[in-house]
């Protein structure tokens, strides 16, 4: 992209809404959510962006506060920032190419944004985006990585083109073994490996994987890959890859750091419906889907030991199939009556009225499972990455007599 | 929507001259008040620290793991930057990195109670 203007990226200077630690924490205690790491991180609004909860300046790592997943699609503004590498180029979408490339292909292509809107047929899916270490803060003990609370994550409209329709283009052979996908962005030192991830031909064939230029019935936010990125549904964010600027067509798996020495767990430790064999080395086997999982957003109480109860619950694609909240250390579950189904990738919110309650402090639960029989975990899985954090969600509620 | 980024270069010259390029962004955008990015902590071999870390990201990243920032975390750490990043770090620096990083960063840190 020798065209695009290249940037380092620095937090912004004016317009900055930042809360004191203690306004931030009673912000948090207000929605329910006990998140005592939280006190002491800055909300921060970033060039675009409302204010969101920073985790480091640069490269910039910003999460979604929680109040934001009351609606079940997250708006763009408060959509999460997640970069590995601090070059974060601003590409025109006129001077933008994509170059689909690599030895497993008949025709190599170029193609510009206006070629992928016009040339392609557009296709529209609502997906849960979210980073293999979402809640990574909140493993104990404590696990090295950037701290994440409840926020590395969002559920948006996304439009876009197949990948397997661009692919077809271009002619994969039948000796492929993976795709690759390069991002714009690149580490100041040149020594630093390129963020570089690859899938396998399955999901980069499958109809619901696409080059998205749309976000929510707008173009992508420049903090979330404008103009184009691939959206993998049901897969964790890390396959996501923002500013996809080529595609490589392997005839070898991919040996790069971002796939052969990082995003990796232990396979026996997390049974997948969906693995990724070519990347897999014994006991080591990459993130691949998105553990099923949920997330209280509300709490309301009412006279005679009523809760209202609301949250949302999201799995890897086979779908929720129902979501218990109980009190009293899990003995005491009711089931929740699950909302509007925007798809099989979205968040799907959920309420209940739990009742009754005694009154006083009491400490709710949320375990939400899926149609393929998977269910959250009372304590994380622990990994050496912090990957996969879907123990249930727990907030402590005052009961009102 | 006004994009406050610093441009500064192509990519080929980013690449190139990263190092010194970095030094001028952060000179433009010195002094700034509250946001701004977090200076180092006090102690032995904090000068080395910023000079080989803070070229490629924010010392939050410190900030984040010094509740539990242990000398072994740190070696870790430290290791990880220069083995899968490609930190330029000889081993006498990356020694007294972790050294630094253990005694300003650890959850016993003098600047400890002060951060958290």
């Amino acid at each position: 992209m020798g065209s695009s203007r290249m940037t380092v990226f620095r937090a912004p200077v004016a317009r900055r809404a930042v809360l004191a630690a203690l306004g931030a924490a009673a912000a948090l205690q207000a929605t329910g959510t006990a998140l005592a790491r939280a006190a002491g991180q800055l909300l921060e609004a970033l060039p675009g962006k409302r204010a969101l909860r920073r985790l480091t300046h640069r490269p910039p790592n910003y999460e979604t506060p929680l109040e934001y997943f009351r609606s079940v699609l997250t708006p763009n503004d408060a959509f999460f920032v997640r970069y590995h590498h601090a070059v974060i180029p601003q590409i025109d979408a006129a001077e933008f190419r994509l170059e689909v490339v690599g030895a497993a292909l008949e025709r190599p292509l170029t193609l510009t944004l206006a070629q992928l809107r016009t040339e392609f047929p557009a296709v529209e899916l609502v997906a849960v985006c979210q980073c293999s270490g979402n809640r990574r803060g909140l493993f104990d003990p404590p696990v090295p990585g950037l701290q994440w609370g409840h926020g590395a994550m969002g559920n948006a409209r996304w439009r876009g083109v197949r990948l397997a329709d661009v692919l077809a283009r271009a002619g994969l052979r039948n000796n492929a073994v993976e795709l690759a996908f390069d991002a714009a962005d690149a580490a100041p030192l040149e020594g630093t490996p390129d963020y570089v991830k690859s899938l396998p031909l399955g999901k980069a064939l499958h109809p619901d994987t696409l080059l998205a230029y749309e976000m929510n019935g707008a173009p992508l936010p420049e903090l979330n890959g404008h103009p184009l990125r691939l959206v993998v549904p049901g897969w964790t964010a890390t396959y996501w890859i923002k500013q996809v600027t080529r595609i490589e067509a392997l005839t070898a798996p991919a040996s790069g750091f971002w796939m052969a020495g990082a995003y990796r767990m232990p396979r026996s430790a997390f049974p997948l419906l969906e693995r990724f064999p070519s990347q897999e080395s014994g006991e080591r086997a990459p993130v691949t889907e998105i553990a099923v999982n949920s997330l209280i957003t509300s709490t309301e109480s009412s006279v005679g030991g009523r809760m209202r109860v609301g949250g949302i619950a999201w799995d890897a694609g086979p779908g929720i199939d129902r979501v218990e909240v109980s009190a009293e250390g899990g003995r005491r579950g009711q089931r929740a009556e699950l909302g509007e189904d925007l798809g099989r990738y979205s968040f799907r919110p959920w309420q209940l009225e739990y009742s009754p309650l005694s009154a006083g402090a009491q400490e709710l639960w949320a375990r939400a499972s899926n149609r393929a029989g998977q269910t959250q975990v009372e304590r994380p899985i622990a990994n050496p990455s912090g990957y996969q954090h879907n123990a249930f969600h727990r907030v402590r509620v005052e009961v009102k007599s | 929507m006004s994009m406050r980024r610093v441009t500064i270069l192509t990519l080929s010259l980013m690449m190139a001259a990263a190092m010194v390029s970095l030094v001028e962004v952060r000179a433009a955008s010195s002094g700034t008040a509250s946001g701004a990015e977090p200076e180092a902590r006090a102690g032995e071999g904090r000068e080395l620290f910023v000079a080989r870390c803070s070229s490629c990201h924010s010392l939050d990243y410190m900030e984040m793991h010094s509740r539990f920032g242990t000398r072994a975390l740190w070696e870790a750490e430290v290791t990880k930057m220069r083995n899968a990043y490609k930190a330029p770090l000889d081993d006498a620096e990356a020694k007294a990195i972790v050294e630094y990083l253990a005694q300003a960063y650890g959850p016993t840190s003098p600047a400890a109670s002060v951060a958290r």
